[in-house]
């Protein structure tokens, strides 16, 4: 309660300083509204229902990309781990793509499925995928030999090792990815959006972008 | 005399082994032939980085020789077996299990029910004295007790040889002594063959059938010595006697010699 609290501060001195820039006009108010219009805006819209439809849509591609990330993601990693030429051939794609900004393929996976929810998906698949292999690869490799050498003496076999020490071993690593990769689905997923679609909140925004609003914009 | 009792159970043949790691290799074991008989408790001392754990890897199968192989039971090591059970140095036991989910993880692999694997369990932790620990993660048991929990996980699931890899190096010296009592309990209760290695000679002298001697690295036979102690009194009437107080200095000798090359 009390880190809550703290970790507040910053956002309320942030908020403060951009509800005074707003209010003495430093700039523009139509270009830069105050907070409190913001998030007067901000509960019209989710109080008429309007957004909901725009929200759902969002959170399942997200949430549906960033899955199907965890399933491929965790067992490329750990199949990297096990094996040279898996990891010789994969590693360097993932450093060659890792840096590339996703929005970048967006185009492309709507050439392919149009700009209905699948291009998206899979936009947010491929991004959050990157992370979720490189901590869960760096967390399995990381697994401690004799802790390996332990279970195959006791009579595991590689199915069973997997299972039962490398995926433990590397669970925590595994977690962080999938916590990079929760924010990197959002990301995407809006950024997608706001290139072409048809409903999310990304398009919301390029909706009220283009009756030129920015007071709905930010909210 | 039948065959099969003048047969080794481990039986080590011009065993050697390089490691390559990077552009340098180091050569750890050169031609190392021993052998060591059914029920007996055979220790190899040498000084530290001589190639013991290398040995043990091979005999265990983690490791592949770079030359000569391993027989047990007449038959040559390919992979890891549960014929074969090791304590490492390390204790190498599973963080993310309790004491009880680590012994019973070599059961795992037995044809057994769930049943006779909780109560075959929990004779091993009673045998090792761990009552009360069951549920006890490892980081939070000392040193003598986490000692127990893995030669507990690796005596349950019955492996007909024990490799033990300086079992007590990290133990304070009570702890130490404790344990190496222990263990003899253990050997003469099981009659498995042991193959121990160590670097301190009172521990080999004290608990061995046998004590060879390591040179440094590469690490091959130096010497050997039959113990053959009178095991009927304590502890302290078997180290206090003339003849524990000779072997044991005749053995120093030789590995004070190979300590001394060592480090030149
Ligand atoms: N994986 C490895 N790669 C390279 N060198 C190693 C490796 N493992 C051990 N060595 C080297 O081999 C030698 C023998 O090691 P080890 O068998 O652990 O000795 P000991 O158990 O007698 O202390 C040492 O010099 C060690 O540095
Ligand atoms: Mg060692």
């Amino acid at each position: 309660m009390a880190r809550t609290l703290q970790g507040s501060v910053p956002v309320l001195i942030v908020a403060g300083l951009w509800e005074l820039t707003s209010r003495l006009a430093l700039i523009d108010p139509e270009h830069l509204p105050p907070v409190s219009a913001i998030l007067r805006a901000w509960a019209d819209l989710v109080f008429s229902g309007h957004i909901l439809p725009h929200l759902a849509a969002t959170l399942y591609r997200a949430l549906a990309g960033l899955l199907l990330a965890i399933v491929f993601g965790v067992a490329l990693g750990v199949w990297m781990a096990r094996s040279r030429p898996v990891e010789r051939f994969v590693d360097p794609l993932i450093t060659l793509t890792y840096p590339l900004p996703k929005v970048a393929i967006i185009p492309l996976t709507m050439l392919w499925f149009g700009i209905g929810h699948l291009a998206k998906i899979l936009v947010v698949f491929i991004g959050c995928m990157m992370p979720v292999i490189i901590h869960t690869f760096h967390g399995a490799r990381g697994a401690d030999h004799l802790l390996i050498w332990s279970a195959q003496a006791m009579g595991a076999g590689e199915r069973a090792i997997l299972r039962k020490v490398i995926l433990p071993a590397a669970l925590p690593a595994v977690l962080s990815g999938i916590r990079i990769a929760l924010a990197f689905s959002f990301v995407i997923v809006i950024g997608a959006e706001l290139v072409a679609s048809r409903a999310g909140l990304g398009e919301a925004k390029t909706g009220s972008m283009t009756t030129c609003s920015p007071r709905s914009w930010l909210s | 005399m039948p065959l099969i009792e003048r047969m080794a159970k481990i039986e080590t043949q011009g065993l050697s082994k390089t490691y390559r790691s990077g552009g340098e290799t180091t050569v750890a074991l050169n031609d190392l032939t021993i052998s060591v008989r059914e029920g007996e408790f055979l220790t190899i001392v040498g000084p530290s980085g001589c190639g013991k754990s290398t040995l043990l890897y091979i005999i265990a199968g983690f490791l592949k020789p770079s030359a000569g192989r391993v027989l047990v039971d007449g038959r040559p090591v390919e992979a890891p077996g549960t014929d074969r059970g090791i304590v490492f140095q390390e204790y190498a036991l599973f963080p993310w299990r309790t004491v009880l989910d680590n012994i019973l993880f070599g059961l795992e692999y037995q044809a057994l029910s769930r049943p006779e694997r909780l109560a075959r369990a929990r004779q091993y932790i009673e045998f090792m004295g761990l009552e009360g620990f069951e549920h006890r993660y490892p980081k939070e048991l000392s040193g003598g007790m986490k000692q127990r929990v893995a030669l507990a996980r690796t005596l349950c699931y019955n492996p007909d040889v024990l490799l033990l890899d300086e079992p007590f190096g990290a133990l304070d010296a009570q702890t130490r002594e404790i344990m190496q009592d222990e263990l003899l309990r253990v050997w003469r209760e099981t009659k498995k063959t042991v193959l121990m290695v160590t670097h301190s000679v009172s521990e080999a002298v004290y608990l061995s059938d046998r004590v060879i001697v390591m040179t440094s690295r590469p690490g091959t036979r130096k010497a050997e010595f039959a113990v053959g102690l009178d095991r009927a009194g304590s502890r302290e009437q078997i180290i206090l006697t003339p003849a524990f107080a000779e072997l044991q200095s005749r053995i120093w000798m030789q590995v004070r010699e190979e300590v001394l090359r060592s480090r030149t």
